[in-house]
Parts: structure tokens; sequence; C-alpha cells
């Protein structure tokens, strides 16, 4: 394990607490929460290898799902976005960007942002997906998916401008 | 297998995020019961379909033999209406829905069976199902076209039943060994009981009505250290043998239910 990973096992074991502890209280009522956990998803490095990369998505969403009671929900849908990440990667940033990893400061904010809203559509699409599983609830369904999506994606946003800002 | 072994190094990720969401699937059915009823439901729907068209194809395979079965249970019924002895004494008219009996399992320890029919043709739950020679289950799952029922061949059941010839009643229940065979218990030693006596429904619930032919009594056992006797039951339906079942509507099994459940809360 190189100095590079330190840090991702720090954000693999702190982002589901803060989540929890802080995001949660910002509900706007049934089942619309920030989720900020995606941040780990997001910056992981892009080099790494993909099969590991999955494992630790689903291990990562495990855990988020063992703080939430939603056991498997968050696994899926952070495994799904996980797997689906290098075709967002090479759709936002072009076919030779998989061998440099996505950073905060040195990426364009307006890619940065594509790449974040793809990997939260996917994320919340599995996540309301197999929470409700229910077809008479389906528009209700949809609403949530693109409200919830809206509002994580305000949040990630605004946390990436916020931490851009402050290391500039 | 060097080839097999290329391809799954090649496609790994695929591989392994099936397998992950897999996981995810089953850990969520584990824990929640509106998913695991929601998969439980999925694969009803999926596995009766598979079965009908598996079905239809040997049905029309074994067609002269079910004309043969036909014949034969409509000289049953002509028999039994025209001969009133024969009919049960009970003067409540019962309606019936036909099912086709689409999966039948008598191998297992706890048996069903999956029905072509469902809500659509008025089927629901706790029917009890008979063909002109006996009775064969009792439903349990309803969806809109198709049901599964619990077989009499499934050690979960226990089936009111009673001696022809007299009012005793016990209890009918499976061992889980043969499928022609079936067992008797809680009758009293105060009973007369022969081999060759019919044994049949003895009506104390709303599944059967009374007086169903379930089987002949082929054994006993007279254990002095017991008061009840333990008899074998051969069935007269071939359980390994189904085709179309009649789902019997009791005409005031609301009644009866509102009675008892009035009952069990006094």
């Amino acid at each position: 394990m190189n100095s590079r990973s330190y840090p991702f096992v720090v954000y693999f074991l702190l982002l589901p607490i803060l989540q929890v502890m802080v995001f949660d209280q910002f509900n706007l009522g049934v089942q619309l929460v920030p989720q900020i956990t995606l941040l780990f998803l997001i910056f992981y490095p892009t080099d790494a290898e993909q099969t590991i990369f999955l494992v630790i998505a689903f291990l990562y969403g495990l855990y988020s799902d063992l703080l939430h009671s939603t056991m498997g929900i968050q696994a899926a849908a952070c495994v799904t976005a996980a797997f689906l990440r290098p075709t967002i990667v090479t759709s936002v940033f072009g076919k030779n960007h998989g061998y440099v990893n996505i950073r905060l400061q040195q990426t364009p904010f307006i890619a940065l942002s594509a790449y974040s809203l793809n990997m939260v559509l996917i994320h919340h699409l599995v996540y309301y997906l197999l929470g409700l599983a229910s077809w008479p609830k389906t528009l209700w369904g949809i609403q949530q998916f693109i409200f919830g999506s809206l509002y994580t994606l305000l949040f990630l946003i605004a946390i990436m401008f916020v931490l851009r800002k402050n290391k500039q | 297998m060097q080839q097999l072994v290329n391809a799954i190094i090649r496609f790994r990720n695929g591989l392994v995020y099936l397998l992950l969401i897999s996981l995810s699937i089953f850990l969520l059915q584990q824990s929640s019961s509106y998913h695991r009823s929601l998969i439980a439901n999925a694969g009803l729907y999926f596995g009766t379909q598979l079965n009908s068209i598996v079905y239809s194809l040997s049905s029309y395979v074994s067609l002269r033999k079910t004309n043969e079965l036909l014949i034969e249970e409509n000289q049953i019924l002509l028999d039994q209406l025209l001969s009133e002895k024969k009919l049960p004494s009970d003067t409540l008219s019962y309606s019936t829905v036909r099912l086709q009996v689409i999966r039948n399992s008598f191998f297992n320890s706890y048996n069903y069976i999956s029905l072509r029919g469902g809500k659509n043709i008025g089927v629901e739950k706790e029917m009890g199902l008979v063909t002109s020679k006996g009775i064969v289950g009792v439903v349990q799952f309803v969806e809109n076209r198709y049901s599964q029922a619990i077989s009499i061949l499934n050690k979960d059941l226990q089936i009111n039943a009673k001696l022809k010839n007299s009012n005793h009643f016990g209890s009918l229940i499976w061992s889980g060994d043969d499928p022609t065979k079936m067992n008797l218990i809680d009758v009293p030693k105060t009973a007369i009981v022969k081999i060759g006596d019919t044994i049949q429904t003895g009506g104390m619930s709303t599944i059967f009505p009374p007086g169903i032919p379930i089987g002949m009594i082929s054994d006993f056992i007279d254990d002095p250290s017991l008061s009840f006797y333990d008899i074998e039951v051969s069935l007269f339906q071939d359980m390994t043998n189904l085709g179309s079942v009649f789902a019997i509507d009791h005409p005031t099994k609301e009644e009866v239910k509102s009675i008892q459940q009035s009952i069990n809360e006094q």
C-alpha cells in the first residue's frame, strides 16, 4: 500500500460516518438526503485495478448500509457506479484520461461537475430503483430520483468548490 | 480449458460486478421482507411462465391419455349425479373452479403444486383442491393468472378427516415417504376401524366440504399404550399423476371465519 492510498483509507472510514452524523440532518423529507459518500467513488484513483476497485466499492457500500440499515442497497448502487466509472471517465475526459487521476485542483471544474453528475445519476438510479421496487410508485420514484440527484449534486459541487478555493 | 480461463480473465470485471450485485440483492432480500416477497413473486411469475411452456408441450404429446382420464372422470361424476346416496349429506351448494396443474412435486418432504388459474377466474387463498377421486391440496398463493397450492404430500399440512362409517375424526398427515399413503392420527380407540374402510373429509374447516373421499384404510396400528389409532390410508387419487383439479369455494366461508374469529377473541 503506497502513500497515495492512506488518504483513501481515511475517506473510506470517515465519509459514511460524516454522512450519518452531519449530512443526514439535511434531509428534505422522504428519502431526499445529500449523499456525500459518493466523493470516495468520484476521487478514487482511476488508474487503480478495476477489479479491486469494484470490491472496495462493494465493501464501502456495505459499510454505508450497516450505518443506515439499508442492507444491500448502497452496496449495489456503489458497485454499479464503480463498474460504470471507466465508461463515464472516458466519455467526459476522453479516451487517454484513464492514466491520469482526477484531482480536485487540476481538473477543470465543469468537467469535474459533469463527471460527478454522471456518477450521482448512476448511483441514485440504482439506489432508488432497489429501494422502491414498486411499479405503482414508479412516478414517485422518478421524482425522488431527479430531486435526490440534484440535491446531492448541489452539495457535492459546493463541497468541491469550497475545498478547491481553500487549497488555492 | 485455457480459453475458458482466458475468457474469465478478460471479462473478470463484468463477472466480479455480477457477483457483487447478486450478493447485494441477496443481502437485501435477507434483511427486508418486502424485497423478499418481491423476489418470491418474481420467481413465481417466471417459474410458472416456464412451467406453462413446458406443460403446453408435454400436454400436446399426451392428449390421448388425457382424453381417457377425462372420460373416466366424467363417468364417475355421472354415477355420483345419478345416485343420490353418493352425494354429500351437506345441503350447501358448493361452486368449483377448474384449474390446470402445470407443476407437481411429490418427491420432496414439502411438496407444492403450481396451477394455471388465479384471481382472474375466482381462485382465492385457502380453497381446497379436489379431483373426482379425492383431495389434492390447499391453495396457498394466488396471483392474477397463476396460483400455488400446498400439496397433501407436504409434512406441514394437516387435513381434518373422518371414518365414513362413523363420525370419528382425526388429522390426516403425510410422513414424507410414500406418495400413495398418508396417516390418519388421533382417531380414538372407541372407533371401529377395519382395513378397507373409506376415509373422507370431515368438514370441520372451510377448506373442504364434508364427505369428499380421500382414501382407504390399508393398515392400522393398535398400540395398547396409546389412546388413539395410527391409521395408514391409501389415497384414491394418484398424486404422481395430476391433470385438472377443482378448487372448491365454500359458500359461507367468510361467515364461518367471522364466527370463529369472534370465538377466539372471546
